[in-house]
């Protein structure tokens, strides 16, 4: 009687022993997955803290006695909230999925200590200037993010050549996460096996690798630009719109640095769980050419409502329309595959979370379609529907894509394991009650923005004060699914670890030592009675 | 046939969204050519977005500044000259116009990039001024009498959600 509850303290005890083990190996890895694990929790971490500092903003957006005086909060959050999730979540999200990539395609890093130093030099350099308080947004936008005078203070605690130093981190940063796609570019090429063809995922991977590599120096550059400006003010002045067409070179493809790394593991995954191969690989594969180029070149959409000559105008129509058709390409590929099997296996955790990520992209993408219309984009430039449509697309395509990879990875990383089924429908459930609440504050952001409601706003007018509420409360009910997914996983993973017969006995403080091999015994034991 | 069809999916997915492609593209450039659109050919900045008579009287302001620097009638139309500043928005921050009276608005903002969103009855109106770029907003006021708030849409500093104005349209 006394054996059982010794026993389950036992295997808590070893379970966090087990994580804090990983962890520690996971700071310093010392192979593919260790680098893909490192910069998988980066990513995790990140996407902690960015939503954290949203639900800050949804508490003072439900507040319906916002003053000016709120601004620097509330923009320090927003901001927070913007560079956490696109300077920090998304190209270690992208680098990760990418690193994981090779090593489903039977690839490996070599430059582990390399992708390790970038990792942490990075992600610090980041943290570095995010302690100044940064409150000028995402964009950045000049002059409003080198301002530091009464009116506005582009960091709320960095002054003076102190902003200088922050933004040339920020430019450190973008250029070692740049060094880190160069090196699985390079590891890819020279780990490839011989005479065989990289598989479907590791060729998205590679491919947008190398655009990452292709378009984050722009970003770099602006921020040096910032940075040089602070030091040199009369040798590098800064001009507004060169600096934010600098920026947007960058800032459209970064919208894809995860979807499209993650349309290789659907192409990869679906048809695995759909149990026929792809319904046409060639397409998948030539379609990398047009995503990829065409991920470059249509940035020019996000200035539709500014001083802009016709002709560029025309491009930007065209141009985005032929991107939506490779993305239509991907969706069709897909579902055909889905359709002509012989039932897709989304009762599996992995299966269901890659559907829920096609499924939200079709929906995310499909009012999408009509923003690079002249005509159209005007009515929602700026507004919530614009917010509404990149976070459908971020809910389902990034968030539950990631978590497929992230459910895989952990198969992976442990040979044998699988999720059991009572784990499998509790992550089931918990990926539905994160998607569904989350897509209804999509379309309640949408309606709102269609209606009028300005994006960034603090005040804004009574009418949309119930679709603010509306999103805030989805969003609480939306959160604990992810959690529900995520620590089933880890924690079914953690019982599997702990139950492995491998023969090596630990002693916890204040219990007897117990072998892994006589708790999976009794493990065994109760689960046969 | 329908074997056929699936084997073909491609090639006919690849003729669909050409079409929709090419249906898509030849809307917009018939709006613009048209200028149709409030939002668009009559909104577009860098004055080449204005009707003919809009730039005329836009020179003629221009020329010949009124002594309140700020609004005059010119051949019917409307002519503002409305600045953006930090920390206070817009000036004017109020327009009277009649009703059906073409308005056009000469926006300059040099603090910090800005916007101009106005909802009408039969349109938005939405634009992004830049610093040491004047931006041109044209539209025909509605026809019924009211009041039109317009809003800063970009952001431009902690205040910059209050930042608004009223289209007063009065009966002509």
């Amino acid at each position: 009687m006394m054996k059982t509850p010794l026993l389950i303290l036992d295997k808590i005890s070893k379970g966090l022993s087990s994580i804090f083990s990983k962890i520690g190996k996971g700071a310093n890895p010392k192979d593919t997955l260790g680098v893909v694990w490192l910069y998988t929790l980066g990513s995790v971490a990140w996407l902690m803290a960015l939503g954290i500092a949203a639900m800050n903003m949804r508490t003072y957006l439900v507040n319906d006695a916002n003053s000016p005086s709120v601004g620097p909060v509330y923009y320090t959050a927003l901001t927070l909230h913007g560079w956490g999730a696109m300077l920090g979540f998304v190209p270690n999200a992208a680098l990760a999925v990418i690193a994981y990539s090779l090593y489903k395609s039977g690839m490996s890093i070599r430059h582990v200590k390399l992708m390790a130093a970038l990792f942490w030099i990075s992600n610090l350099a980041l943290v570095f200037a995010m302690l100044g308080g940064p409150d000028m947004g995402w964009y950045m936008y000049p002059p409003l993010a080198i301002e530091d005078n009464a009116v506005f203070r582009a960091f709320l605690i960095y002054t003076g050549k102190m902003i200088g130093v922050a933004y040339t981190a920020m430019a450190v940063e973008a250029i070692l996460q740049t060094v880190a796609s160069i090196v699985l570019v390079v590891d890819a090429y020279q780990t490839k096996p011989k005479g065989e063809r990289i598989n479907i995922f590791a060729a998205y991977g590679v491919a947008f690798a190398i655009i990452i590599a292709m378009t984050l120096p722009a970003l770099a550059g602006a921020e040096l630009w910032y940075a040089l400006y602070f030091f040199f003010p009369r040798v590098f002045p800064v001009d507004s719109l060169l600096w934010v067409i600098l920026f947007w070179f960058y800032g459209h493809p970064v919208v894809y640095y995860v979807p499209f790394p993650l349309f290789g593991a659907l192409y990869y995954f679906v048809p695995k769980y759909a149990n026929r191969e792809l319904f046409s690989e060639k397409w998948a594969r030539w379609n990398i050419y047009l995503l990829a180029i065409g991920s470059m070149l249509i940035w020019v959409h996000h200035l539709q409502t500014w001083p802009l000559p016709v002709p560029i105008r025309l491009w930007v129509n065209l141009s985005t329309l032929v991107l939506a058709s490779g993305s239509g390409l991907t969706v069709l590929n897909l579902g055909l595959t889905i359709l002509f099997s012989k039932g897709y296996n989304f009762r599996d955790p992995i299966g269901m979370t890659f559907l829920i990520a096609l499924i939200g992209f079709i929906l995310g993408g499909i009012q999408a379609i009509f923003l690079p219309e002249n005509p159209i984009n005007p009515i929602v430039h700026d507004t919530y529907y614009i917010v509404g449509h990149f976070h459908l697309i971020i809910w389902t395509l990034i968030v539950m894509g990631f978590t497929g990879v992230f459910l895989d990875m952990l198969k992976s990383t442990l040979p044998g394991f699988n999720y059991s089924e009572r784990g499998s429908k509790l992550m089931i459930i918990g990926a539905l009650l994160w998607t569904v609440p989350f897509l209804l504050v999509g379309y309640l952001m949408s309606t709102a923005g269609y209606l009028g409601l300005i994006r960034r706003v603090i005040a804004y007018a009574p009418m949309f004060q119930p679709y603010m509420e509306g999103m805030s409360l989805l969003a609480e009910i939306g959160i604990p699914g992810l959690v529900i997914v995520l620590t089933t996983a880890i924690s079914e993973y953690v019982a599997y670890s702990a139950s492995r017969p491998t023969g090596v006995t630990v002693a916890s403080a204040g219990l007897p030592s117990v072998s892994a091999q006589e708790a999976k015994d009794v493990i065994d034991s109760n689960a046969n009675k | 046939m329908t074997n056929s069809l699936v084997e073909h999916a491609e090639v006919i997915w690849f003729i669909v969204m050409l079409v929709l492609v090419v249906g898509y593209f030849s809307w917009s450039v018939i709006e613009i050519e048209r200028g149709s659109s409030t939002s668009y050919r009559y909104g577009l900045p860098c004055f080449s977005g204005l009707p003919k008579d809009a730039q005329d009287a836009v020179l003629a302001f221009e020329r010949d500044p009124p002594a309140n620097h700020t609004s005059e009638v010119i051949d019917g139309i409307l002519v503002v000259n409305m600045t953006v500043t930090q920390p206070d928005g817009f000036h004017p921050s109020i327009i009277v116009a009649h009703t059906n009276q073409p308005v056009t608005i000469m926006i300059t903002s040099n603090q910090v990039v800005t916007g101009f969103y106005l909802r009408l009855p039969y349109g938005v109106v939405n634009i992004n001024s830049v610093p040491n770029i004047t931006t041109y907003v044209y539209f025909v006021t509605p026809q019924t009498p009211g009041n039109y708030i317009w809003h800063e849409p970009e952001y431009a500093g902690w205040n910059f959600s209050y930042w608004n104005g009223t289209l007063e349209v009065v009966a002509a």
